[in-house]
């Protein structure tokens, strides 16, 4: 606690409450509803801040989340969190003053130079800044309920920072209950049962909210961003963060991209990195460790300093202005920065398709990704089930309780990713007429001319998709090629319809299966 | 499988279960820097005792050490001498949550005095303050392992209030660290809600100390304690009768500037504070509107429904639909929709370029038009406007479908345009 000491000797600087003290210099990132500008503080020689307007008026949030938001930001002192330096409102837009981290956040720099991800003991330093804001926060009674690489920012000396409380809760609040520390899942009245973050780094519990979560959904988001940090991007990130996935684990599948991510078998990680990020994974929260005991893992020993991060990541590496603007280019009217991305497919006008559930995530140490689980109590795939060849895997089930199965399959391991194509039943064909529909629509857009966007493009073949999409709505489409896709689109409309009341009543089974297993798990 | 693997890739987990077998450390003297300690020290004496600079011994911690000790002298005074030599001489049992309450009440005691001894002296008695803080929190609210105790809440809370801690608590909370004050606010806020003897003896306290409702609301004009200040008010104004005495007091009208404040922070924080006021106690806030009437609302039009900022009006438009929606307010809803001024604001919050206000707006405006009892001249003042509010309310309607605005909305339109001039004077 010897920062304590620091922050309390030093006094805190009070910057200037009015908007003509700043000078904008730069906008480096959009969100739905804010724009982070660097600015320069006039009265304070033109030091250099980073301003974040939120826009109150079409933000969703309301004023007290706000309020609270900005209370925790001022409240917290630790060195590897980022803070505000004051905050007021200009107009309908509420102005927060922060430190400009002049190399911005991990994920827009692995996003415009490090596509395929850190290096290892790269990322050992960035995780462990990070755990030391986590640890600080936790014992703080905070969840941020957002760890992701866009939330960890770098400054110039190789500095981390753990950003972005728009969604942070303590659990010392009082409205959701005077309570103690507890992070074991039995303190249920310690309980937060609202939903926030992002989809694809979201811990099963939070998704299945009805079980709450705790201090501990934070060490899973750790875990997937750990996962970013090492392949480049999220695990199942191609996937479209969809309303679906927030309702239900009901998502889409895209085979395709899941072969990518074999290329990056040929990385290696050290035993120490998956077994810690292992630990993070586990879907019973209670046996993730915390952020505490986190620290003391063997990978976050010998680790390399700050200025590690200054030779290996930040040398030579576009501004944060240059990036966003780069980034810019290719998402025009997409959003950026990984930040609040969750536009659902309405743009697209299609309704949501049900696709193969998943019912769980299983950390493969092999491959180092997360891989889907089917249902396979579910009738209709028994004996497909046996086709998934993972190798060794905690299966683990969402829906509240655990069932660690150890499943071995007779096939040796030589398809892992592929092995989903497997799935070749009649909804799976149904998506890919949706596809083809969608992509002779956007056929007119030759999007290789941008250049700089490829990258980022080739991220993955839906998020393209999703663009398409917002790239016809925006242009307002051709008449008579949109009249062909309705037809097209109500024939599979039909069609899948069959399908949907063939899948409903083993759906509802299953749903009052899982309700029964959950009522169960809350008894004991 | 994987169950074992993470058991044994975790040499942690062994930790762990060392600490779980100095429960009592655990359980007493844990958190921050404490934490290292329970492991190293498992069978040494208290971490206080182990502390070279000696723990400022309260008489009644003496008295549990047993009288043998020759280095702990009893007294009040602070200045107790080295203890090292006790280290390991005798097990000591942990501190009971008395002897915590009381040692932070002797540290607050020389907090609160002006600082005439060495400087060097003091800041140790400071951290000796912010750990106890902490300790206070701790039982208070349990850890990550464990749960709190009711029995030594009831007893933390009892001694606590049996002499004057919470005064020096919140006169000292200036003198403390970022890190203290927090603990200092969650303590605060944990003993408002503590029963002993199924009685809430925080709000007795709070009755016969009422003073020190002026000094937390006076946290607002001070930038550094305004949040810390806010959220103790905030805790304490859950008492009806404490709520009662802010509402009744001068300071009622100060909450209409600090609510403008520049600084965001502070201004939300005043915000929410008036708002838990106008909202908590029904009765307290019929009876208060229904006396105070007249300056309140004249205030609470000119100065917020017509602030020049934003914020400032969108909280105040929602707050007083709050306020005149809930049924205990009904006589305060009647008045108030029965003025022409009144609806003049309002209409004009429906023109605001702002959603949110709008919508807000509209939710007090068709309590005006729903009103049976319409005063003439604001029938009159609806007929005139009868084809704009027509016009706007045509493509008006929320973010979000919401069944029950559209419902609203149309019993509004079809109110204004089945009104009919009545004999106006």
């Amino acid at each position: 606690m010897a920062h304590e000491q620091e922050e309390c000797s030093k006094k805190k600087i009070q910057y200037p409450l009015d908007s003509n003290s700043y000078k904008i210099l730069n906008e480096i990132g959009v969100g739905v509803s804010a724009i982070v500008y660097k600015a320069a503080c006039v009265p304070m020689n033109s030091s250099v801040v980073a301003i974040k307007a939120i826009d109150l008026d079409q933000s969703r949030t309301d004023l007290d989340t706000i309020r609270r938001e900005s209370k925790t930001m001022l409240l917290l002192s630790h060195p590897n969190i980022l803070n505000a330096h004051c905050s007021f409102t200009v107009d309908c837009r509420l102005w927060v003053v922060m430190p400009f981290m002049s190399g911005g956040s991990l994920q827009s720099i692995i996003s415009s130079s490090f596509p395929d991800g850190l290096s290892e003991p790269c990322i050992a330093v960035v995780l462990k800044e990070t755990l030391n804001a986590l640890s600080y926060l936790h014992k703080q009674g905070h969840l941020h309920r957002d760890i992701k690489a866009g939330n960890i920012l770098i400054d110039s000396n190789g500095s981390i920072k753990l950003a972005d409380f728009g969604v942070s809760a303590s659990i010392y609040e009082p409205n959701i209950g005077q309570g103690g520390w507890s992070s074991s899942s039995s303190a249920s009245r310690m309980m937060l049962t609202d939903m926030a973050g992002t989809p694809y780094w979201m811990a099963p519990e939070v998704i299945h909210s009805h079980t709450g979560y705790s201090l501990k959904a934070d060490i899973w988001s750790f875990g997937i961003t750990a996962l970013e940090l090492a392949h480049g991007r999220p695990p199942l990130s191609h996937l479209p963060p969809s309303k679906s996935l927030l309702m239900k684990i009901t998502k889409r599948l895209q085979l395709s991209d899941y072969e990518k991510s074999n290329n990056q078998k040929d990385k290696k990680f050290s035993k120490a990195f998956k077994d810690m990020v292992g630990s993070c994974l586990d879907h019973d929260p209670s046996k993730r460790p915390s952020a505490e005991k986190l620290l003391k893992h063997s990978f976050f020993r010998n680790c390399k300093g700050s200025d590690f991060l200054v030779k290996n990541v930040l040398s030579g590496l576009p501004t944060v202005e240059d990036r966003f603007r780069e980034t810019r280019i290719v998402h025009k009217n997409g959003s950026v920065d990984g930040e609040e991305e969750e536009d659902p497919e309405s743009d697209s006008g299609t309704p949501i398709v049900k696709q193969r559930r998943i019912s769980g995530w299983n950390f493969n140490e092999d491959v180092f990704e997360l891989d889907p689980v089917f249902p396979t109590e579910s009738r209709e795939k028994q004996s497909e089930s046996d086709n998934w060849d993972d190798n060794v895997v905690k299966q683990v089930r969402f829906g509240g309780e655990t069932i660690i199965q150890d499943q071995k399959s007779d096939n040796s391991s030589d398809s892992n990713s592929g092995s989903p194509g497997a799935a070749g039943d009649d909804q799976a064909e149904i998506e890919a007429g949706n596809i083809e529909i969608i992509e002779s629509g956007g056929g007119d857009f030759d999007r290789e001319t941008v250049v700089g966007g490829l990258m980022t493009l080739r991220r993955s073949l839906d998020e393209q998709r999703q663009q398409v999409g917002d790239m016809i709505a925006m242009f307002g489409g051709e008449v008579t090629r949109e009249d062909q896709l309705v037809q097209l689109i109500e024939r599979l409309r039909m069609e899948l319809e069959n399908e949907r009341q063939k899948n409903f009543e083993l759906e509802m089974e299953l749903e009052f299966l899982k309700l029964q297993i959950s009522g169960a798990c809350t008894d004991n | 499988m994987q169950l074992i693997r993470n058991i044994t890739g975790n040499p942690e987990v062994t930790v762990l279960k060392e600490k779980r077998a100095a429960g009592v450390l655990d359980s007493f003297a844990k958190g921050g820097e404490n934490r290292r300690r329970a492991t190293i020290g498992i069978c040494a004496s208290k971490p206080r005792a182990e502390a070279p600079r000696a723990s400022a011994a309260t008489p009644a911690a003496v008295q549990r050490l047993s009288p043998p000790a020759p280095a702990a002298q009893p007294g009040p005074t602070l200045d107790s001498k080295p203890s090292t030599k006790m280290k390991g001489l005798f097990k000591s049992k942990p501190r009971t949550p008395v002897d915590v309450v009381r040692q932070t009440r002797e540290l607050l005691i020389f907090a609160g005095r002006a600082p005439d001894t060495r400087e060097t002296k003091r800041e140790e008695k400071m951290a000796e303050l912010s750990k106890n803080i902490r300790e206070l929190k701790q039982i208070l609210y349990g850890n990550s392992e464990s749960e709190p105790v009711s029995e030594a809440c009831a007893q933390l809370t009892q001694e606590f209030f049996r002499e004057n801690t919470l005064r020096l608590l919140i006169t000292c909370v200036p003198k403390l660290n970022l890190e203290a004050r927090k603990d200092a606010t969650q303590v605060v806020a944990n003993l408002q809600r503590q029963q002993v003897h199924s009685k809430l003896i925080a709000c007795e306290y709070l009755e016969k100390n009422i003073d020190l409702l002026d000094i937390l609301v006076s946290g607002y004009e001070n930038t550094d304690m305004a949040l810390h200040y806010g959220a103790m008010l905030r805790e304490c104004i859950r008492h009806q009768t404490v709520a009662k005495y802010v509402l009744e007091s001068q300071h009622m009208k100060k909450f209409f500037d600090f609510i403008q404040l520049p600084n965001f922070d502070i201004a939300a924080d005043a915000a929410a504070t008036f708002k838990e006021l106008l909202t908590r106690h029904k009765s307290t806030v019929a009876e208060f509107l229904s006396k105070n009437y007249e300056w309140f609302f004249a205030e609470y039009n000119s100065k917020l429904l017509e602030s020049s900022n934003y914020i400032t009006r969108r909280q105040a438009i929602k707050l007083l639909g709050d306020i005149l929606l809930d049924r205990s307010n009904s006589v305060v809803m009647t008045r108030y929709v029965s003025s022409r001024d009144n609806l003049r604001i309002l209409m004009n919050l429906l023109r605001e370029s702002s959603k949110s206000i709008q919508i807000e707006a509209f939710h007090v405006f068709k309590l005006f038009a729903a009103n049976q009892n319409k005063p003439p001249d604001i029938v009159g003042i609806l007929i005139t406007n009868r084809s704009k509010l027509l016009r706007l309310f045509a493509d008006f309607k929320p973010d979000k479908e919401n069944e029950q605005f559209e419902a609203d909305k149309a019993l509004v339109v079809k109110e204004i345009a089945a009104l009919e001039p009545r004999d106006r004077p």
